[in-house]
């Protein structure tokens, strides 16, 4: 019963405490060693992207075919692949597709897979089966042939003179560099695993006192959902996303060999990862520094993601 | 609650047949053919031939209601790909290997994950907790095609300990390296989810109250919590194991596993339309199965869940 | 919590179970004993089937030839054709009828008589479209069959017939040249009715129903894992090959193969990409590598009425500005060989003369000439489309990318596409504008008929490259039916001559096989025409 009247004395106090919650969550995390390592690894990632035009000590696609497969050098810090170009600076432009695919799929995770499973733990009922079922069919679905079939059509149609939307998706997919495919099976694919997990959080949490006492005092759904059930959910939702990256970024890389993703010579991580497994028992450097820099970036965002965990739970504030 | 079951079980129906009517559609929707094989074209008369023979020429709505009605007979078609063997006969053949496969590799995710992720979470914020993090997340952030490379590599070719491929049954050494490939992407996953969960219920009240009762901090955390901090990882490994059985082509397809997720995606990029029909159909009735035996394991791990 | 535990314990037996007892059984050792030999070789993907009636030629055709043989065979160092199961044949002086003897005393790997009327019953089986054979064109040329095979005439109709046990009478619709390369074709092996009526598809399944005629018989197929084939006792010549012959499925052969070859599994391997160049410098592997030749071209190929490629010169420049060598030879790790000409060398009417070859100022004056000096005014998204899953055709699209770029200053775009996609949108460039893909071809049969008539004559027009010369159809035709080898040859020389200064296709390279062979093996040998190993040639000195 305690946890009760606690809840419903924070829900009184709630739009007075926002802004402290999230003072104390930056406190919290900037004490958090690894997550500050994590953090500033993040922003120089993203810094990279954003920056690889100036940082790059040469195009990305500039062929040297007097030096291909060079080992690391001072030329070439990273090496080069079989067509003479420098890995480095493919690294470095390739950020810029593996982020944009990392923060589309958390996007995806967080603004579908959460919402739809709040909705259907919550609710119950018919909502409830609409949205598991449709989880069920899309696990089961050949996503790989629906966003064939997209893309086939689209690039068909592309060629063509082109209505007002389709010019749309026609200019959202060039300036991606061809990246729509990935994010179709992305929109099919990675909320599932997030919607089943809010949903189990919420089944077991609205059943709790806590809830109970904010319906009570006239707490709407959609109030109880975001302020009550929501925060109580966060700790998978972190790990999900995070964990979600890696998956995302091969899937880019998957769907960029069958030739649905990146447009070549565009790079990406996936793709130079495994461009450089085919080659990893003869020049082991191609496969060595794109599968580093990605588990580096992964670990750096894990870290970062518990730190944010820890510093916006609530409960561990009194420790 | 048997109720509940019988629903559920109902349900399956409806969505079975939207499985198979989407796939259907975009089957047909999908450009290319399957007849093309080896490093040349067919000519155009053979291929018409055959889709004349397999009656892919009729209409659609017609092709969808005979093949409803064999598949209502038990019966699915032949592969147009592998013409010898029937749909059923391959989905038979391969898949108690790819189930085999799948619960072991959940198995070995759950001992590796589960106590991987308690430890780091008993060890809160010390360097054992940072090791488990960057074991669990170099495991994740590496591919399942890049690791099973990299096993074969280290463990067949450099150590020379085990065969490089092949498929033995489940008992022997050849299932070692896909079982530890498949299996050790869930097993971080399960050791985040652990860690989480135990994190988040180890600041809840009635654990409060049993460390103040003064009991030892490890009883605490396997009688009381552990049960609470099951329900996301009950949940991700149900879904974990349905990915591992439908979602293990690459390790199966590089070591040469003869499973039904390898079927799956040839079936897929080799257009064996009848093929991919009845793997789709087999796929969404073990998700459904999986999902509901997870969604039961629910009432039994927080009584307070009660499905009407 | 208790069934955690019990879970737990159950999986710690498993894994103690399953550990210990079976590590170290990696490879069937060859019988000590009796010095019986075993070949281990790979197979490069499941065989869609193992019925020679059906076979499009692809994976299963290595093993299908091992087990089985024609009335005669083509060669596998030499190229002639031999009497296999025919002891003869003689030809009508039109060139219509063909009357084969077959071999007294043949019999099937069952033991039973084998009659001239299999053959009949084999060629008509493979012709008949319910049998839904992926190569039934092969017998085409023979009167009746091309009725029979697009319905609308029947199995009567067509001219092969068994006058006797041991004769065989085939009259053709046309006189071909090149007929016997056809009759050597697996399309043209015997199968045996019995099994066939009584097992339906399933005949290919098991070694008991799968009755073959050929040097080897099958002992197991384990699908998607081996195939094992033992010699046939009752093949009618000599077999001093191996005992027994086993082939292991990879698909991803190019990869894998190489690794289990390394663990001593297998006795060939596939080499491909950066292996060639680590197998090379390698001090014992260096030795095992084997390049064989493979009669084929691989082109990028252009839409000759789409702009700005209907311009000739603009097609003759890009030709002069790829660097095909050094795409071979650096960027492919010379997993091929250089380019000669469009046609593949060996084949008669080619000559690597015709050939345009490299020069860049030459490719750089011509452009100028086209209207597009240093790639000016050159139009936006040029594309090039290609199998984004092949790594190989990958690295071409944006090798010659790179080329074209820095030599002519002109800008193409990249367009990969999914296998099978990119297979349907190749169909649909009949009628629809293009501008590059990478295609190939290879030789069925050593014969420009092969080539120039079934490629490039401009109703064939095969990869639509909609190049169109009326001489060049005459010199074709004329080809065609000229008897006289010489002459022949002289005809085709001229056409070659012509399509390579008219470049509706540019040669990247010509094809090959790389292999690592161990030293105890010797005589494995690819054939440059459909070349697949024949395990009878092969010796195993271990």
């Amino acid at each position: 019963m305690t946890s009760g009247v606690a809840a419903l004395r924070a829900t009184a106090e709630a739009p007075r405490r926002q802004r402290g919650l999230w003072r104390d969550a930056w406190y919290r995390l900037t004490r958090n060693r690894a997550a500050v390592v994590g953090l500033v690894f993040v922003v120089l990632v993203v810094l990279a992207a954003l920056l690889a035009s100036a940082l790059a000590p040469y195009p990305f696609d500039r062929q040297d075919l007097d030096s291909t497969d060079l080992g690391p050098s001072g030329a070439h810090l990273f090496g080069t692949d079989q067509l003479g170009r420098d890995l480095l600076s493919r690294l470095l432009y390739g950020s810029r597709i593996s982020l944009a695919v990392a923060i589309v799929d958390v996007l995806i995770v967080l603004f579908i897979g959460v919402p739809l499973g709040l909705a259907a733990g919550f609710f119950g009922g018919w909502v409830d089966t609409l949205v598991m079922r449709t989880v069920d069919i899309l696990l089961a679905f050949p996503n790989l042939l629906l966003v064939i079939v997209v893309i086939t059509y689209l690039r068909a149609v592309l060629d063509q003179p082109q209505g007002p939307v389709l010019a749309v998706v026609g200019g959202l997919d060039k300036a991606s560099g061809g990246l729509i495919g990935v994010f179709i099976a992305l929109g099919l694919i990675s909320w599932l695993t997030v919607a089943r997990l809010v949903r189990s959080q919420v089944l077991s949490l609205k059943e709790k006192e806590f809830v109970e006492a904010a319906r009570m005092v006239g707490g709407t759904n959609l109030r109880i959902m975001t302020r009550h059930l929501l925060p109580n959910t966060l700790a998978p939702v972190i790990v999900a996303a995070t964990f979600g990256i890696p998956g995302a970024i091969a899937a880019e890389a998957g769907l960029s060999f069958l030739g649905l993703g990146v447009r070549p010579p565009y790079p990406s991580w996936g793709i130079l990862i495994a461009e450089g497994l085919r080659v990893m028992r003869t020049f082991p450097h191609e496969l060595l520094f794109p599968a580093v820099t990605l588990a580096v970036t992964l670990i750096c965002f894990n870290f970062l993601g518990d730190g944010l965990r820890d510093a916006l739970d609530p409960k561990l504030k009194v420790s | 609650m048997t109720v509940y079951i019988l629903r559920r079980l109902l349900w399956m129906i409806p969505s079975l047949v939207i499985v198979f009517t989407l796939t259907f559609l975009i089957v047909h929707a999908t450009p290319g053919s399957p007849w093309d094989e080896g490093e040349k074209p067919l000519p155009e008369a053979v291929k018409e031939n055959l889709s004349r023979q397999y009656h892919l020429d009729d209409p659609l709505p017609k092709q969808y209601a005979d093949y409803v009605l064999n598949v209502l007979h038990g019966d699915f078609g032949p592969s147009y790909r592998s013409t010898q063997r029937t749909v059923s006969e391959i989905i038979a053949a391969t898949l108690p290997v790819s189930v085999q496969l799948g619960i072991a590799s959940m198995l070995f995710a759950l001992l590796v994950g589960i106590p991987l992720g308690a430890l780091a979470a008993v060890k809160h914020n010390t360097w054992i907790d940072y090791l488990s993090s960057l074991i669990t997340v170099t495991g994740i952030s590496t591919p399942p095609f890049v690791r099973v490379s990299l096993l074969i590599v280290f463990f067949s070719l450099f150590l020379a300990w085990l065969p490089t491929g092949g498929w033995e049954g489940i008992f022997d050494a050849r299932a070692i390296i896909p079982v530890v490939a498949i299996g050790s992407g869930p097993a971080a996953i399960l050791a985040r989810y652990t860690r989480s969960s135990l994190l988040e219920v180890c600041g809840q009240d009635y654990i409060r109250t049993a460390r103040a009762k003064g009991v030892g901090e490890i009883a605490i955390t396997a009688f009381h919590a552990m049960k609470n901090a099951l329900i996301p990882v009950v949940t991700i490994a149900g879904v974990t194991l349905a990915n591992v059985i439908t979602g293990a082509f690459f390790v199966e397809r590089i070591y040469g596993v003869p499973g039904i997720a390898r079927q799956f995606i040839d079936s897929v990029t080799g257009r064996d339309y009848p093929l991919l029909l009845g793997i789709v159909l087999v796929f969404a009735l073990l998700i459904m199965v999986v999902n509901l035996l997870t969604d039961l394991s629910y009432g039994y791990l927080d009584p307070r869940i009660r499905y009407r | 919590m208790k069934r955690l535990a019990a879970l737990s314990l159950l999986v710690l037996l498993t894994i103690a179970a399953c550990t210990p007892s079976t590590t170290g059984t990696a490879s069937p050792s060859p019988g000590a004993a009796a010095k019986k030999t075993t070949l281990r070789l790979p197979e490069g993907a499941k065989p869609a089937t193992m019925d020679p009636g059906i076979s499009s030629g692809g994976s299963g055709l290595e093993q299908i030839q091992n087990m089985f043989e024609a009335l005669a065979y083509v060669d596998q160092v030499t190229g002639e054709i031999k009497p296999g199961q025919a002891e003869k044949w003689t030809i009508s002086p039109d060139g219509l009828t063909y009357t084969f003897n077959l071999r007294s005393g043949l019999k099937w790997s069952d033991g039973q008589a084998l009659k001239a009327s299999d053959f009949e019953y084999a060629w008509k089986r493979a012709t008949d479209p319910a049998t839904k054979s992926r190569y039934a064109q092969t017998l085409w040329p023979v009167k009746g069959a091309e009725a029979f095979g697009t319905g609308k005439g029947t199995a009567a109709d067509m001219a092969v017939k068994a006058t006797d046990d041991k004769t065989l009478v085939v009259t053709l619709e046309r006189p071909a040249p090149f007929f016997m390369h056809l009759v050597a074709t697996w399309t043209a092996y015997p199968v045996r009715k019995d099994t066939i009526d009584k097992n339906g598809d399933k005949w290919t399944l098991t070694s008991d129903s799968y009755i073959s005629n050929g040097h080897y018989r099958m002992v197991e197929w384990k699908q998607e894992q081996s195939m094992t084939l033992e010699k046939n006792p009752n093949y009618w010549g000599e077999n001093n090959g191996p005992d027994t012959v086993v082939w292991t499925l990879f698909d991803d052969q190019a990869s894998k193969s190489v690794i289990a070859y390394e663990a001593n599994e297998i006795d060939r391997a596939v080499l491909a990409g950066a292996d060639i160049t680590r197998a090379k410098n390698d001090a014992v592997l260096g030795k095992e590598v084997k390049k064989f030749e493979r009669q084929g071209s691989q082109w990028i190929i252009m839409d000759t009425t789409n702009p700005p490629l209907n311009n000739l010169k603009v097609r003759q420049a890009l030709s002069l500005a790829t660097n095909a060598k050094q795409i071979n030879e650096v960027v492919l790790k010379d997993a091929f060989f250089n380019s000669v000409s469009i046609v593949a060398p060996g084949v008669p009417g080619q000559k690597k003369e015709n050939a345009l070859g490299y020069d860049t100022t030459k490719a750089k004056q011509l452009m100028s000439e086209a209207g597009y000096p240093d790639g000016k005014g050159w139009p936006a998204n040029v594309k090039f489309t290609f199998d984004g899953a092949l790594s190989v055709d990958k690295s071409i699209a944006e090798a010659v990318q790179g080329m074209w770029k820095s030599t002519l200053g002109i800008d193409i775009v990249l367009e990969p596409m999914e296998t099978k996609a990119l297979e349907s949108w190749r169909l649909s460039r009949k009628t629809a504008p293009f501008h590059f893909y990478i295609s190939g071809w290879g030789s069925d049969y050593e014969d420009p008929n092969n080539w120039y008539n079934l490629l490039f004559h401009s109703k064939a027009d095969f990869f639509y490259s909609h190049w169109k010369n009326a001489e060049f159809d005459g010199l074709l035709d004329q080809g065609l039916k000229e008897n006289d080898a010489a002459k022949r040859k002289a005809l085709y020389e001229s056409a070659d001559k012509m399509i390579n200064s008219d470049a509706p296709y540019i040669t990247v390279y010509h094809w090959a096989r790389f292999d690592l062979i161990k030293p105890y093996i010797e005589g494995l040998y690819h054939y440059r025409v459909l070349g697949r190993v024949q395990a009878y040639l092969v010796r195993v000195k271990k």
